[in-house]
C-alpha cells in the first residue's frame, strides 16, 4: 500500500460510498486485478516476479457510487483505474501507480432496446456476450463479435475501439456508438450529444472512445443494433497467392458488395488453417473466407458478384463447408490449449493502412522482424480481416518460441520487437494499432503517432484531470503528479 | 494424518487456464458478484500459484474457492471442457488440510457430522399404489428397489419428508427409502474423512438390504453414488445398478392440472453425470435463441432427459433459455455452496428465478431436492413458483 495517501481514511471514505462487501484490501483480490491478456504481466506472473498491485478494490454498483470513489480518489490524490472484462491484451488496466481499481461489472444493466431507431443503451459493465443473448431475444444483435466477446464489458469495447469479426459491414465499436455517459477526472458527469453526426463542433464523443479511461470512465452508452439477418452465408476460396487476395478483397470493397467477412490469410497461415479445417495439405497460396449476411436474395447477388471477382483473379472455390465451420469455431483459438501461450512470447502487431500501402508494409515488417530476430527464430504470419472502403488491417502476429531464460532480456528483447514493428507501420502509413488500443504496451509510441496533434491529447488530458489520476501510465501519460 | 496435496496434478492444466478470461460469462458466482477474484481466471491463477508453491493457502484463498460453486458451468461452457470441477474440489480439499477452510465451512461440516445416521422408510404396501394410468405408461418398478434420499437427508424439509411414504407409493410396491447423508456434502465442502465415514455407512446399509436396484431422489445424490464413492475409493457393490427414478414417479401420474408454462432447471450436479457436452455453438453471438431451438446443444443425456420427459408425461409446456442443461446456471444450492457462502447461494437463486421470470416462465420446476428447497425459500411473490418434480407430480395430478 503506498504509504504516502492516507489510506485508512481512504478506505473508510470508499467503503461510505460503496459499502464494505464492495471494498476489497486483500492481496488475493487486488492480485486478480494485476493482469489482463497483455504478455508481460502474463509472463511476470510465471516468472514469479512482482507485479503492479491496485492498493485497493472498489466494485461500483451505481454511476453515483462511481462518482463518489472518483471525488475520494481526487481529494486524495490517488489515482484510479477502471476495469472491466480484463482481456485487454495492451496492459490497459494494469495499475502502474497502484491507487484505487474500479470494476465496473456490477454497472451491467441493459436499459432500453429501441427497436424504432435500432438502438441500444447499456451501463459500461455489461458483458459482451450477455448483453448479446439478450438482445437476440429481442431478435437484434449488437453486430459487434470480437474474439473477446465471452470476456469482455460493453465499455471496453469503447475503451479500446474494438473491433469484431463482422466490422467489415458494420464498423468497429467506434461506428456503433450513438452516445457516451461519462464520469470526468473530477466527477462530473458528461453526456456526449444525443447523435453521433451533426455540425455542432469538434465531435466530443470520440474524445472518450479509444481514451482507456484517461479522460474519463464511460459508464453507459447508446449503440446500434441491427435485426438477426435473414442468413448468413460463407464460402472459401484459395487464391494463388496474397496479393491476388488482397485484389480481391479491394474490389470487392471498393464495388460496395457489403461482405461482413473477408479474411484472408497469408501462406504459413493458409497452409495451417487449410490443414486444421479442411484436412487436406496445400502448399502455399491464400486461403478466405468470404460472409455476407441478409436477407437472401440480396445476399445471393452479392455473393455472386464476390464469387465472379475471385475467380477471374484465380481462386478456387472451396465450397460453403469450410467457411461454416471457421464461424462456429471462430473463438476456439482463444481458449486453452488453442491459444498462444507462455513459454512463447507473442504478440498481435495489427494495423492498418490504404489499399496502395498494404502489400509494401507487410512485406516490410516480415523482412524486419525475421530479419533482425532471426536468432531467436521468430516466426510472422498475418491475416486480412478488418476491411475499409478504403483499406484493410492487417492482424499479424509474431511468436518466439524460445525466448531468452533471463527476465531482463527477455523482457527488453519483447519491448524492441515492438519498437521495430511500430516503425515499419508508421514509416508505412500505418498506425500503431487498429483495434486492441495502446494501454501500456504501446504508451511510448502515441506521442510519435500523433505528432503535433499529441499536444491537443496532453492539453485536453491537463484541463480535465490536472493531477494525472485517471489510468496514469497509459496513453503516453506519466504518472500521477 | 495429512493427505498429500491434491493440486500439483493440476499444474499444467492450471498453468493453462490462468490467463484465459474466456468463459467470464458462464462464471457461476462472477456472475452475481461481478468480483474478478472469483472469475475462473483469477482462482486458477491463485491455485496454479498455490500448486507450483509461489503462495501458500491463506484463509481468504480459501474463502474465495468456497465462495464459489465448482464451476462446471465454466468447464461446460470452455470448448475443450477441462476439467474445473475436479481441481476446484481438489483444492477445498486441501484448503481443508491445510486448516484454512472458512468458518460456515467448518460450522457446516460440524452439522453434518452430528447428522443422524442411516433410516429406511417402509415400503408402500399394494394397497397404497395407485393403479397404471395408462396401458402404455412405463411398468411400475418391480419390488426390491430402494431410494436413496440422500437430498432429503439434509434439506431440511420436513413436509418433504412426510410426502416421502406417498412418493414411494407411486413407484409400485417393495420400493423403500433409506433416509441418509450420502457423504456428498462433506466431500464437496473438501472434508474427505467425514464423507467416507458417511458414505461407508450408506454402503452398509445397501449391502444389508439385499437391494439390487437403487434410485436417487436428486442429481447430487445420483453424483454422489455415480461418482462421489468413486472419488473417494468406494463403490456401490457390483450387483447394485442405480436405475432412473422418476420415470417410476412419472408413469403414475395423470397430466398435472397446471396450465403456465414451466421451464426446468437442472442442478450442477447433473452436468458430470451427461453423456453430451453442450456446443460451443449456443453461447457464440449468432446461435438461434428463439423458441423451438435445439435445446440438446446445451447437453445431452438421461439426467437431462428424465426430467423433461417426467414433465411432458405429466403434460406441461416447457419453455426454454440458453441456461440449461449443462449450461445451467446455479441454483445457489450446488456443490455445497449454500453451507459455504449462504448469501452468495442466496444471490445465485434469486438471480436464477429473475432469469427464468425473464423467459415467461410460470413454474420452475427440477428433479434436484436442493434446488427446489433453496429456490423455494429465496423466491419473491411476483417469482416462479418453484415445485420439487416428484411432488409436482404426484401430489398434483
Amino acid at each position: 500500500m503506498t504509504r504516502r495517501h492516507a489510506w485508512p481514511e481512504i478506505v473508510e471514505a470508499l467503503r461510505a460510498a460503496v459499502g464494505e462487501a464492495h471494498v476489497r484490501l486483500d492481496e488475493v483480490d487486488r492480485a486478480a486485478y494485476a493482469i489482463d491478456a497483455y504478455w508481460a504481466p502474463r509472463y511476470a506472473v510465471d516468472r514469479d516476479r512482482p507485479l503492479a498491485l491496485p492498493d485497493v478494490v472498489v466494485s461500483v454498483g451505481s454511476v453515483d457510487e462511481l462518482v463518489a470513489v472518483v471525488r475520494t480518489a481526487n481529494a486524495h490524490r490517488v489515482p484510479v483505474v477502471p476495469f472491466g472484462g480484463g482481456s485487454n491484451s495492451q496492459g490497459a488496466v494494469i495499475p502502474v501507480h497502484g491507487g484505487i481499481t474500479v470494476d465496473l461489472k456490477r454497472l451491467d444493466r441493459l436499459i432500453d432496446v429501441d427497436t424504432r431507431s435500432g438502438t441500444f443503451t447499456a451501463e459500461a459493465g455489461i458483458n459482451g456476450a450477455v448483453l448479446e443473448a439478450e438482445l437476440e431475444r429481442h431478435g437484434w444483435t449488437f453486430p459487434h463479435y470480437p474474439a473477446s466477446a465471452h470476456a469482455a464489458t460493453l465499455g471496453g469495447y469503447l475503451s479500446c475501439r474494438g473491433s469484431g469479426t463482422l466490422s467489415t459491414k458494420y464498423g468497429k465499436a467506434e461506428d456503433l456508438v450513438l452516445q457516451l455517459d461519462v464520469v470526468l477526472p473530477d466527477g462530473d458527469r458528461l453526456q456526449t450529444l444525443p447523435v453521433p453526426s451533426h455540425a455542432a463542433g469538434p465531435g466530443i464523443l470520440q474524445c472518450f472512445v479509444g481514451a482507456e479511461g484517461v479522460y474519463g470512465v464511460i459508464v453507459a452508452a447508446r449503440m446500434r443494433m441491427v435485426p438477426i439477418p435473414e442468413v448468413r452465408r460463407f464460402r472459401s476460396y484459395l487464391f494463388p497467392d496474397v496479393s491476388a487476395g488482397l485484389e480481391a478483397g479491394r474490389r470487392i470493397m471498393i464495388d460496395r458488395l457489403e461482405p461482413c467477412v473477408i479474411r484472408l490469410y497469408d501462406e504459413p497461415s493458409t497452409v495451417r488453417t487449410v490443414r486444421h479445417v479442411l484436412g487436406t495439405e496445400v502448399a502455399g497460396g491464400a486461403y478466405c473466407v468470404l460472409g455476407f449476411d441478409g436477407f437472401a436474395d440480396l445476399v445471393e447477388v452479392q455473393a455472386r458478384r464476390a464469387h465472379a471477382i475471385c475467380t477471374s483473379l484465380g481462386a478456387t472455390d472451396l465450397g460453403e463447408e469450410a467457411g461454416r465451420h471457421w464461424w462456429d469455431h471462430r473463438y476456439h483459438f482463444y481458449f486453452p490449449p488453442k491459444a498462444p501461450d507462455l513459454p512463447w512470447m507473442f504478440g498481435t502487431l495489427d494495423t492498418v493502412t490504404t489499399f496502395d500501402r498494404i502489400a509494401a508494409l507487410v512485406d516490410a515488417k516480415r523482412h524486419r522482424l525475421q530479419t533482425e530476430f532471426a536468432r531467436w527464430g521468430l516466426v510472422y504470419y498475418a491475416h486480412f480481416s478488418h476491411w475499409f472502403a478504403w483499406g484493410v488491417m492487417v492482424y499479424d502476429r509474431f511468436v518466439i518460441e524460445a525466448p531468452p531464460d533471463d527476465p531482463g532480456e527477455a523482457l527488453a528483447l519483447h519491448e524492441r520487437v515492438w519498437d521495430v514493428a511500430t516503425e515499419v507501420n508508421l514509416a508505412h502509413g500505418g498506425v500503431i494499432n487498429e483495434h486492441h488500443g495502446v494501454g501500456l504496451k504501446l504508451a511510448r509510441h502515441v506521442r510519435r503517432q500523433h505528432g503535433s496533434g499529441f499536444r491537443l491529447i496532453e492539453a485536453i488530458k491537463r484541463e480535465i484531470d490536472p493531477h494525472g489520476l485517471l489510468n496514469p501510465g497509459k496513453m503516453g501519460f506519466g504518472p500521477p503528479r | 494424518m495429512s493427505a498429500a496435496p491434491r493440486l500439483p496434478a493440476h499444474r499444467d492444466l492450471l498453468a493453462a487456464l490462468r490467463f484465459c478470461p474466456m468463459a467470464a460469462p458462464a462464471g457461476e458466482t462472477v456472475a452475481v458478484t461481478r468480483l474478478e477474484t472469483h472469475a475462473i481466471r483469477a482462482r486458477t491463477l491463485m491455485l496454479w500459484q498455490i500448486a507450483a508453491g509461489l503462495r501458500r493457502w491463506t484463509p481468504r484463498a480459501a474463502e474465495v474457492i468456497h465462495e464459489c460453486t465448482l464451476d462446471g458451468v465454466s468447464e461446460a461452457y470452455d470448448p475443450y471442457h477441462p476439467p474445473i470441477a475436479t481441481v476446484m474440489l481438489d483444492a477445498r480439499a486441501d484448503a481443508w488440510e491445510a486448516g484454512v477452510a472458512p468458518d460456515p465451512v467448518r460450522r457446516a461440516i460440524a452439522a453434518l457430522a452430528r447428522h443422524a445416521a442411516v433410516r429406511w422408510v417402509p415400503a408402500a404396501t399394494a394397497a397404497d399404489c395407485p393403479p397404471p394410468a395408462a396401458a402404455d405408461d412405463a411398468a411400475p418398478h418391480a419390488p426390491g428397489a430402494v431410494l436413496v434420499a440422500g437430498e432429503l437427508a439434509v434439506a431440511g424439509r420436513n413436509d418433504w419428508l412426510a410426502a416421502l411414504p406417498r412418493l414411494l407409493a407411486r413407484c409400485g410396491p417393495g420400493t423403500r427409502a433409506l433416509l441418509a447423508p450420502t457423504g456428498a456434502l462433506p466431500l464437496l465442502l473438501g472434508e474427505r474423512a467425514l464423507a467416507a465415514a458417511q458414505a461407508d455407512a450408506l454402503l452398509e446399509a445397501l449391502h444389508a438390504s439385499g437391494a439390487t436396484r437403487v434410485h436417487a431422489d436428486g442429481p447430487e445424490t445420483e453424483w454422489m453414488l455415480r461418482r462421489g464413492l468413486a472419488a473417494l475409493g468406494r463403490a456401490l457393490p457390483a450387483r447394485i445398478a442405480v436405475e432412473p427414478w422418476l420415470d417410476a414417479v412419472a408413469g403414475q401420474s395423470a397430466p398435472v392440472r397446471c396450465n403456465a408454462p414451466v421451464f426446468v432447471h437442472d442442478a450442477r450436479a447433473a452436468y458430470p453425470l451427461a453423456d453430451v457436452q453442450p456446443s460451443a455453438r449456443v453461447v457464440m453471438p449468432g446461435f438461434d435463441r428463439q423458441p423451438g431451438a435445439d435445446e440438446s446443444e446445451c447437453g445431452d443425456g438421461e439426467v437431462y432427459r428424465a426430467p423433461r420427459r417426467a414433465v411432458a408425461r405429466g403434460g406441461l409446456a416447457t419453455v426454454w433459455g440458453t441456461w440449461c442443461r449443462a449450461l445451467a446456471k446455479s441454483s445457489g444450492a450446488d456443490d455445497g455452496l449454500w453451507l459455504a457462502a449462504p448469501p452468495v447461494a442466496a444471490a445465485l437463486a434469486r438471480a436464477r428465478l429473475r432469469w427464468v421470470r425473464g423467459l415467461g416462465a410460470r413454474v420452475l420446476v427440477t428433479d434436484s431436492v436442493l434446488a427446489a428447497a433453496w429456490l423455494q425459500r429465496h423466491a419473491a411473490a411476483d417469482d416462479p413458483a418453484v415445485a420439487w418434480l416428484p411432488l409436482l407430480l404426484a401430489e398434483n395430478a
